[in-house]
């Protein structure tokens, strides 16, 4: 049995200590696992990936990654772990070069290292011609494939990514999924948010649905059949029978 | 009334609640000091009164003055970023809506004319004319500032050759400026400046796009940053949650960019030097700055304990505006993120505030004369107050000054 790479043990927590968003959240991410977190809109995926990173402190339970907690060793947690998130968040005075040389930096990736990575990556994504191009000529689309650049220039351990096709071309969708599933090949556990759940089926090996902040089911497709008691449902029908319903 | 044109009325009273309330909270922070500007100014524009020379061209420098003033015109129109969509369906009024946004502006603009006027009579009564030639002044100024006004409308809606159409707006408002103050009242330069402003007026509205067309951009681009402007000023003296900026690339210093290595030790470093560099401020302030304590260094008496005095004072102002680098990231995730320890966030802005500051030293002192050729080797001295002021300044002054206003650590 494979040892988890990242541990969410009983987490509650939101924006407010008083009315917290997701409660008593439980599971895990195993190296060279994809795990998908789906749910309806407002169910409290972005706010679990928040608390992950750190963004928001949990009321309760505990989120271990490599055995380290956020709170006893802030960097070595940060040092394996990339995110890309649903709205692009770019430096408007940095150039995409610089965005990908910023985050080679901070990682301290070596620069012979950086360049073996970041050329295949931009011409695949098709931006190699832009390298040198500010964040305000660029479209949607090219702003979400910056964020997606800069964590795989990272080949992380945990790779955290929310809402990732939103904006992005059906080429670039095409790339993302194929770089995902190379990087869970080589080991990299990964945990994916999404509403396309087709893709989530295909590519996801578990799945964690939550429904008002609580898992409502979890583990691979066969086991939330089970759970669900619908045999040889797909995951779409799995979702609108166990989260479609209002407050059941 | 339409509803879009009560809107302006609307915005404009809430962007003066707004900008009152941010004027309550400096001026309570402030206690004497704008007292003591004030009798400081009333003194040393006495002594410059003075102390200016007879061949001092009074003309020449109340020409620069009120052609900066009449041409660097805005227009505040208080547009926001879903008017496109929400009142472009109503183009009737919209006109109303821009109608008033030009009186607002062209009223606000006539007192910034005033202004200028009372603060530079003593110098123009002194030196060039009697109260009389004052007044028609100011009147034929704010008339000028008034076409301008119109000029400067009709040249947002045009998208060509905007550099050609804002020097042939700053070359009419020299030129008229300066035959206004160099005495000839009326004669062929009155008639042959009435033809030129006609013609120029009537070449704009020729060209002028269809009504339709509302150069939205460009508006907003202003409105931001004029806003950014108050912000930032405001942010001088209490802490202002969202400033605005532009980028400019600047190649110039990708130089000097390239000799930082790829550590990450340098990373914040690595941001903030083209967070400083390549924003429009606080660049721009410091570049300001430094030439304006040059000028003074080089003009003022040189005495040691003064020239020192308006370093060390250069360089607080400049130094004040520098922790800015470091707040405009603080709402970035990326921030949050990065693998390295908290306490690099500050002590990279330090180095760079500290590298910035000693420069700005130098730059103000290695040109002066005077502090060459001393009796007494002044030069080296004042050169290490300025670096050490510079030290003290960004790795102590500075560090404590954003902590104490701010989460920041």
């Amino acid at each position: 049995m494979r040892v988890s790479l990242l541990e969410v043990k009983g987490l509650t927590g939101g924006y407010s200590n008083r009315q917290p968003v997701i409660h008593d959240l439980s599971f895990t991410v195993k190296p060279g696992e994809m795990v998908g977190l789906i749910g309806l809109n407002g169910a409290g995926k972005s706010t679990t990936i928040k608390q992950i990173l750190g963004f928001l402190r949990p009321t309760s339970g505990e989120i271990r990654f490599n055995g380290r907690t956020l709170e006893n060793d802030p960097t070595g947690f940060r040092k394996q772990l990339a995110y890309i998130p649903e709205t692009p968040y770019l430096y408007p005075e940095l150039t995409l070069r610089e965005h990908l040389e910023l985050t080679a930096m901070a990682y301290g990736i070596p620069e012979e290292v950086q360049r073996e990575r970041m050329e295949p990556l931009l011409e695949r994504f098709h931006m190699k011609k832009r390298i040198d191009w500010y964040p305000d000529t660029f479209s949607k689309g090219m702003r979400q494939k910056v964020m997606v650049l800069s964590a795989f220039l990272l080949e992380p351990s945990l790779l955290i990514v929310d809402e990732p096709f939103v904006g992005l071309d059906p080429l670039a969708i095409h790339h993302l999924l194929e770089r995902l599933v190379k990087l869970k090949h080589r080991g990299t556990g990964i945990l994916l948010s999404t509403h396309v759940l087709a893709t989530a089926e295909k590519y996801c090996d578990t799945f964690v649905l939550l429904k008002e902040g609580r898992i409502a089911l979890k583990g691979t497709l066969e086991e939330m059949r089970r759970q669900a008691g619908l045999s040889d449902a797909s995951l779409n029908d799995i979702f609108i029978h166990a989260a479609g319903e209002e407050g059941t | 009334m339409r509803p879009i044109e009560s809107l302006f009325l609307e915005r404009m009273k809430h962007a003066w609640k707004k900008g009152g309330r941010y004027a309550a909270l400096i001026a309570k922070g402030l206690h004497f000091l704008p007292i003591f500007l004030l009798i400081s100014l009333y003194f040393g524009y006495k002594w410059l009164l003075a102390e200016l020379p007879e061949d001092f061209p009074v003309s020449l420098l109340l020409t620069v003055l009120f052609t900066w003033t009449l041409s660097s015109t805005r227009i505040r129109t208080y547009v926001q970023k879903a008017d496109p969509v929400f009142l472009f369906p109503d183009l009737d009024g919209l006109k109303g809506y821009f109608r008033r946004s030009l009186i607002y502006s062209a009223a606000m603009q006539s007192l910034k004319i005033w202004l200028v006027t009372v603060f530079l009579s003593p110098l123009y009564l002194t030196r060039v004319g009697e109260v009389a030639g004052l007044g028609s002044a100011w009147a034929l100024l704010t008339l000028l500032k008034i076409w301008n006004i119109g000029i400067v409308w009709l040249e947002i809606h045009r998208e060509d050759r905007r550099g050609v159409h804002a020097f042939l707006r700053w070359g009419t408002n020299g030129l008229i400026t300066w035959w206004l103050f160099s005495g000839q009242w009326f004669g062929w330069p009155l008639v042959i400046g009435g033809i030129w402003l006609g013609w120029l007026t009537l070449h704009h509205i020729r060209f002028r796009s269809p009504r339709h067309l509302i150069p939205w951009e460009t508006l907003m681009r202003w409105e931001e940053r004029t806003v950014s402007a108050y912000y930032r000023l405001a942010n001088q003296f209490i802490d202002v949650p969202h400033i605005g900026n532009d980028v400019t690339p600047r190649p110039v210093f990708s130089l000097l960019f390239r000799r930082l290595p790829s550590r990450p030790e340098n990373t914040y470093l690595f941001l903030y030097l083209r967070t400083f560099f390549r924003y429009r401020e606080p660049f721009g302030v410091f570049v300001r700055l430094t030439l304006v304590t040059a000028v003074l260094l080089a003009c003022l008496p040189a005495a040691g304990w003064f020239s020192a005095f308006i370093l060390l004072t250069g360089l607080y102002v400049t130094g004040i505006q520098l922790p800015w680098i470091r707040r405009i990231h603080r709402y970035q995730p990326w921030f949050r993120l990065y693998p390295l320890p908290e306490k690099q966030k500050r002590t990279d802005c330090s180095r760079l505030a500290f590298w910035l500051l000693g420069a700005q030293s130098s730059l103000a002192l290695l040109p002066q004369y005077w502090a060459w050729n001393s009796p007494l080797p002044f030069l080296l001295p004042i050169l290490l107050l300025g670096w050490g002021a510079a030290w003290f300044l960004s790795w102590i002054y500075l560090p404590r000054r954003l902590h104490k206003r701010s989460s920041l650590r």
